[in-house]
C-alpha cells in the first residue's frame, strides 16, 4: 500500500467535498440561523426561569455540542448523494483506495461540523456569553469537540453502509440520534429528575456519550460542569478519553461497514 | 494479443434467482471495437461491471483484462482502463474543468501532469471554451464528451462505453461515434454495449449477442448477416396467424420465419433467396385470406439478425406486441 498515494486520495476527495460545501455555502449559513437564535434569544428567558444552575453559558455550551453532533449526523449523507448520482462509481473503477473515500468524506463532514461549532462559539462571544477564556480551556474545548465529529461522523457513516438509502438512514437517525440528543444534558441537567418518577434518566445519562461530549465541552467552555461538580477538573480528562475511545471505535467501524458496502 | 480473456464467466443476484450473465466466454481482440448487442436486462451491464472490477463474479474459470485477474489483480486493472457508465455521471455542482481534476487526482496525477492533460482533452471533446462552467449547465451531450475525456484522463489501453448514446439526439449521437473511431483509431481497444443496431452495425468489428446472460452468437457484422440468406422479406397483415405460417413454412426456399405481433397486426420476417420468389408467398398468402397491407424487401439488416436471435424487434414495436409460442418451432439455429 502506497501510503502518500492513499494520502493524497484521501485529500482529492475531502478537497472535493470542501468544494462543493462552498459553492452551497448559502444552505450552510441558513442552517447557522435557528442556533444562534436560540444562543440570543432563549438562553436569557432560560435563565430567569430555574434554579438548576442553568444560564446563559449552558445553554450556550449546549447549543454549541448539539450543532456539532446534528451537523456531523447529517455528513454521511454527502455520500449518500454521490452514491445515488452514481459518483461513488467513478471513484470505485479508479484505483483510489476505497478507505480514501470513507475518510476523505468523513473529513469533510466533521470539517463543517467544527466550522459551524466555531461560528456558533463566536456568536456567543459576540452575544458576551460568560466563557472561560483561559487558552488551555479553549483547546480543551477544540479537542473534544473535534472527537465529537469524528466519533459521529464514523457512527452515520456505518449507519448509512447499513442503511442504504436516505429513507432508512433519516429514520434511524430520528428514532436513535435525536433521543440520545434529547435524553441528555444539552438543554437540562438530568439531575433534574432526580426526585421523580423520571429519577432513571439520570442514571441512564450515564451511559449517553452525548453527556460525556457534553460535559467535556461544558466543562472547558465553563470552568466547570453543573450538575458535576463533584468530579472536579477530572471530567475533562474523563470525557476526552471516553470520546477518543469511541472515534477511534467507530472511524473503525464507520470504515468497515462502508468497505463491506462497496464490495459486490 | 487478446485483452480481455473471458472462460464461463457467471454472475447471479438475489441467491441464484436471477442468472444476470449466464457462463459467458469470449476473447475481445488488441486493437479492436467490441459490441455487445442484447436487449434489456440481457446482462451487457453486468458483464461490463465485472471486467471493470465493480462487481465480483459469481464464478468463472478464467477472466483476465490486460492480462490481470478480475478478482485477483483489480488494482492493476483499474490503473489501465477508462470508463462511461450507461447512467451519465458527471458532479453538476463542478465545473468541467474540477471534474478531471478530481478524477485525475484519484489516480495519482500531480498538477504539473494532469493540468496540460486536462486542456489536450477537453480540446478534444471540444469543450475547451466551457471548461470552467458547471457542468450543471451542460446539454445531454456534452456531459457525455466530459465523461469521454474523464474516461480518457490515465490514457487507458481499454475503454469502456456502456450505452454511450443512450437518450442523445441523432447529431449529438454522431459526434460521439466519431471520436469513438478516432480514439480507435489512435489505438484504444473499445467495448460498447448498446441497443441501437445501427449503432454497433457502425462502429462494431466484431459483436457479442447476449440474451438472458447467454451468449446467443459471435462474430462480425456482415457474417451475422450473410447467415441470414441474402434478403430480408417483412410482411405486415392481418388474419389467421397460425394458417399463414402453416402455409408459408411448406414453402422451402424460406429460410427462415419470425412472426411477431404488434399493434397494426402480425409482422411476419422471412430470410428468402431473392425477389423471385415473392410471387409464391404473395400466392400462398392469399389462398388462406391473409391480408397483406404491407410488404418489404432488403440485405438482412442487424434488425433483422436480432429478430433472427432474440425473437425480438430491436426497437419498441415489441412493446405492444407479444412473442408468439409457435415462433419457436422454426427456429432454426446455424
Ligand atoms: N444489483 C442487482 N441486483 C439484482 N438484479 C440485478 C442487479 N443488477 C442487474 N440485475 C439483473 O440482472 C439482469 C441483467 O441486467 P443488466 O446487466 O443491467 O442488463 P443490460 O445492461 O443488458 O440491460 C437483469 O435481469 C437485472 O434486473
Ligand atoms: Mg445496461
Amino acid at each position: 500500500m502506497d501510503i502518500k498515494y492513499s494520502l493524497k486520495a484521501t485529500i482529492a476527495v475531502f478537497e472535493r467535498q470542501l468544494l462543493i460545501f462552498w459553492r452551497k455555502r448559502v444552505y450552510f449559513f441558513l442552517s447557522l440561523l435557528l442556533p444562534a437564535f436560540f444562543i440570543f434569544g432563549i438562553g436569557p428567558a432560560v435563565q430567569s426561569l430555574t434554579s438548576q444552575g442553568v444560564t446563559t453559558s449552558y445553554i450556550a455550551s449546549g447549543i454549541i455540542c448539539f450543532s456539532i453532533i446534528f451537523s456531523a449526523m447529517q455528513g454521511p449523507l454527502a455520500l449518500l448523494y454521490d452514491k445515488d448520482i452514481g459518483y461513488l462509481n467513478i471513484e470505485l473503477v479508479s484505483p483510489i483506495p476505497r478507505f480514501s473515500i470513507i475518510l476523505g468524506q468523513s473529513l469533510a463532514g466533521s470539517f463543517r461540523a467544527i466550522l459551524q461549532c466555531i461560528i456558533m462559539y463566536s456568536i456567543s462571544i459576540i452575544a458576551s456569553v460568560n466563557f472561560s477564556y483561559n487558552p488551555i480551556n479553549i483547546l480543551g474545548f477544540l479537542f473534544v469537540a473535534i472527537l465529537t465529529a469524528i466519533f459521529v461522523e464514523g457512527l452515520f457513516s456505518g449507519v448509512l453502509a447499513i442503511a442504504k438509502n436516505a429513507e432508512s438512514f433519516s429514520m434511524i437517525t430520528n428514532f436513535i440520534g435525536l433521543p440520545f440528543i434529547f435524553m441528555s444534558n444539552t438543554f437540562l441537567p438530568l439531575s433534574a429528575f432526580k426526585n421523580s418518577a423520571f429519577f432513571w434518566i439520570e442514571y441512564a445519562g450515564y451511559f449517553n456519550p452525548v453527556n460525556y461530549s457534553l460535559n467535556g465541552i461544558r466543562y472547558f467552555l465553563m470552568g466547570y460542569c453543573p450538575g458535576f461538580e463533584s468530579f472536579g477538573p477530572l471530567i475533562g480528562p474523563v470525557s476526552i478519553l471516553i470520546i477518543g475511545i469511541l472515534a477511534t471505535l467507530f472511524t473503525i467501524t464507520g470504515t468497515y461497514f462502508f468497505l463491506r458496502s462497496v464490495k459486490k | 494479443m487478446a485483452v480481455i480473456e473471458v472462460e464461463k464467466l457467471t454472475k447471479v443476484f438475489n441467491n441464484g434467482k436471477i442468472k444476470a450473465v449466464d457462463d459467458l466466454t469470449f476473447n475481445v481482440e488488441e486493437g479492436e471495437i467490441f459490441g455487445f448487442l442484447g436487449p434489456n436486462g440481457a446482462g451487457k451491464t453486468t458483464t461490463i461491471f465485472m471486467l471493470t472490477t465493480l462487481l465480483t463474479p459469481t464464478s468463472y474459470k478464467k477472466a483476465m483484462v490486460l492480462g490481470y485477474d478480475i478478482k485477483q489483480q483489480a488494482n492493476k486493472i483499474r490503473h489501465n482502463i477508462g470508463v462511461v457508465f450507461q447512467e451519465m455521471v458527471v458532479d453538476e455542482r463542478l465545473t468541467a474543468k474540477e471534474n478531471l481534476k478530481f478524477h485525475a487526482k484519484y489516480y495519482g496525477m500531480n498538477k504539473s501532469e494532469y493540468k496540460s492533460r486536462i486542456d489536450e482533452l477537453l480540446e478534444l471533446v471540444e469543450l475547451s471554451d466551457r471548461a470552467n462552467d458547471l457542468v450543471s449547465t451542460f446539454s445531454g451531450g456534452m456531459k457525455r464528451r466530459l465523461e469521454i475525456a474523464r474516461g480518457l484522463l490515465n490514457n487507458p489501453k481499454l475503454l469502456f462505453l456502456d450505452e454511450m448514446t443512450l437518450g442523445l439526439d441523432p447529431t449529438a449521437r454522431r459526434r460521439i461515434w466519431e471520436y469513438i473511431k478516432m480514439l480507435n483509431k489512435e489505438g484504444i481497444t473499445i467495448i460498447i454495449t448498446s441497443h441501437y443496431l445501427d449503432e454497433i452495425d457502425f462502429l462494431a468489428d466484431r459483436i457479442i449477442i447476449i440474451n438472458r446472460g447467454k451468449l446467443i452468437e459471435l462474430d462480425t457484422p456482415s457474417n451475422l448477416k450473410k447467415k441470414l440468406g441474402k434478403d430480408a422479406l417483412r410482411i405486415i397483415g392481418v388474419g389467421d396467424i397460425d394458417k399463414a405460417i402453416d402455409s408459408l413454412s411448406k414453402i422451402n426456399i424460406i429460410k427462415k420465419i419470425t412472426p411477431i405481433e404488434n399493434n397494426e397486426g402480425f409482422v411476419i420476417g422471412l430470410n428468402i433467396p431473392g425477389g423471385e420468389s415473392i410471387p409464391i408467398i404473395i400466392d400462398a398468402l392469399n389462398s388462406i385470406n391473409f391480408k397483406i397491407k404491407e410488404l418489404s424487401l432488403r440485405r438482412p439488416s442487424l434488425d433483422d439478425v436480432f429478430l433472427h436471435y432474440t425473437g425480438r424487434e430491436m426497437q419498441d414495436n415489441f412493446i405492444n406486441g407479444k412473442k408468439l409460442k409457435k415462433k419457436r418451432l422454426f427456429r432454426r439455429r446455424h
